[in-house]
């Protein structure tokens, strides 16, 4: 499989705050962009993967399912899917989709309208009365948040991980969205003083380590690197990639473990890259709080967990650093895309389209051969990891 | 095995199903800890499912277990990340690798700074019960 798919467009909308505007709406816009992105029309998408469901929300006249959406842009594709929770499964959906004879083009899409309109996750689990969520509500438990610092606690009696690092990392994220016009938090510079004096919302997390919640919309286009020659924009090819679900909640994770998803997605698009970290330039780590990037890069193999603190420095990794993570910004600083926030900014990087945060035109940067990229889902228990090849 | 019952007031109803019921309605009834064992391969597993997570059979049979274990991980919320929380901050919540091997959940009790709780410190179940929700939830305390 190695260099057989490609990413083959990309689609944004207006984000950040954007009153008014529905998350269907966005859904619609995120996908045309991306159809016209790779010069392609609407009719040869013909398999649409709606991230995962939601339920309906507040500000929503219907549930956003894929059908729904697929009839407003008025294509009748032969696959649609959608994923019930948050396991990472667009990748193998889309090559599988394409494997197996069904489809030439398959489109990923999310959106929401969660900075200004109503937000999934804390809007659904309103919609319970007394018994939101599950069983762990009863106890007070009742966040990503929680359980993300219950994975990071760990590790900071583990590895001697703590503030000191993620600092370093909430900083280079916003470093990177200073440079980024289209960030949330583009102009609004964090230092590590500004880290160290806010106060936990669930320690040992700051709200500073989370991502930022946006309006608007990302897509991407999977289709085979031959018929991504053909299209309009640069090729970037998928070298290698590994999907793995260890499964465990958050409060039950055990950082380090070496079959962690990260770790055995990790290893398994190594593999078929036939890289090791070596050969990696840059990195688009799905960074739903700052101790997943610590995680993911180390799970990788990048660092021994004992010496993040070493990698993970703001001049290392922010702009001009020699190992760039996150150029846009990340979930962190950019905006909350699911995956397809790495994702996006890897294929703009890889095919020169990102401005002033440029790899490669910035001063002291260079444009990296291999990128990779991670995407994770629930609490750190399930990975996608690709291996983005310049072709 | 007697264990201390504290009354205390939950945030919302807890969750109980044909699943976890063998788990919650002994400790609210006549405050026993029992944890599913596999009668196949011996193990103990957590959190309570029809099969053993070992080895897949459904020869299990709930035991009961001692109560101790070591703290693995913990956090304070401070944050009402959902409004019926608001009136219960901070929570001090951790997990704690049990003395017969599963991680379970629960709220971490008589601890002062969060910061300063050791962490692999032997804890020992205390039952906490809202009476009025008629329910019953795991805390753990530092021996």
């Amino acid at each position: 499989m190695r260099n057989k798919y490609a990413i083959a467009g990309v689609g944004y909308t207006p984000q950040g705050k954007v009153p008014g505007r529905s998350a269907a709406s966005f859904y619609l816009e995120a996908s045309m962009n991306a159809i016209k992105d790779a010069g392609l029309r609407k009719e040869d998408i013909d398999g649409f993967i709606l991230y995962r469901d939601f339920p309906i929300l507040k500000g929503d006249a219907f549930h956003h399912t894929a059908n729904v959406i697929t009839k407003s842009l008025g294509i009748r594709p032969n696959f649609l899917s959608q994923e019930a929770y948050c396991y990472r499964t667009f990748l193998h959906k889309a090559i599988g989709a394409i494997e197996a004879g069904a489809c030439n083009y398959v489109l990923v899409v999310f959106a929401e309208s969660g900075r200004t309109g109503h937000r999934t996750w804390t809007d659904e689990i309103d919609t319970f009365s007394s018994k939101p969520y599950d069983e762990y509500a009863a106890y007070g438990n009742i966040s990503a948040f929680t359980n993300y610092a219950f994975f990071a606690s760990r590790a900071m009696h583990m590895f001697g991980t703590g503030p000191e690092v993620w600092s370093e990392v909430a900083v280079a994220h916003r470093r990177w969205a200073n440079l980024n016009p289209i960030a949330n938090y583009y102009k609004k510079p964090l230092t590590k003083e500004d880290y160290m004096a806010a106060g936990c919302l669930a320690w040992p997390f700051r709200g500073v380590d989370a991502t930022t919640s946006t309006d608007g919309g990302r897509a991407v286009i999977i289709t085979t690197a031959e018929r991504a020659k053909e299209l309009k924009n640069p090729l970037v090819t998928i070298r290698g990639f590994g999907v793995y679900n260890d499964t465990s909640k958050g409060w039950q994770l055990t950082p380090g473990d070496p079959r962690s998803s990260a770790a055995v997605a990790g290893r398994m698009a190594f593999e078929m890259a036939g890289l090791t970290p070596k050969d990696i330039g840059a990195a688009q780590i799905y960074d739903c709080y700052t101790y997943t990037v610590e995680a993911t890069l180390a799970d990788y193999g990048f660092y021994d967990p004992h010496k993040s603190r070493d990698f993970l420095l703001a001049d290392r990794i922010g702009p001009g650093g020699d190992f760039p993570v996150n150029t846009s910004g990340g979930l962190l600083a950019e905006g909350y895309y699911m995956g397809l926030t790495p994702l996006a900014e890897a294929v703009m990087q890889m095919s020169g389209r990102c401005g002033e945060r440029q790899l490669g035109v910035m001063p002291g940067t260079k444009l990296p051969e291999f990128m990779i990229v991670s995407d994770n889902g629930g609490y750190y228990n399930s990975n996608e990891t690709m291996i983005l090849e310049r072709g | 095995m007697a264990f201390e019952v504290r009354k205390i007031t939950l945030p919302f109803d807890l969750r109980t199903s044909y699943d976890n019921e063998p788990f919650y309605k002994p400790a609210q009834e006549e405050g026993k800890f029992l944890l599913p064992r596999c009668k196949d391969c011996g193990k103990y597993y957590w959190p309570a499912a029809f099969i053993c997570e070992h080895c897949g059979s459904a020869n299990v049979e709930w035991v009961e277990a001692s109560g101790h274990g070591r703290l693995y991980s913990k956090v304070e919320e401070r944050f009402a990340f959902h409004p019926g929380i608001k009136e219960y901050l901070p929570i001090g919540l951790c997990s704690v690798n049990l003395d017969e091997g599963p991680r379970v959940f629960g709220r971490l009790l008589g601890y002062e700074n969060i910061e300063d709780v050791p962490y692999d410190a032997p804890v020992h179940l205390v039952w906490l019960r809202d009476d009025e929700k008629a329910a019953t939830i795991m805390g753990w305390e530092l021996d």
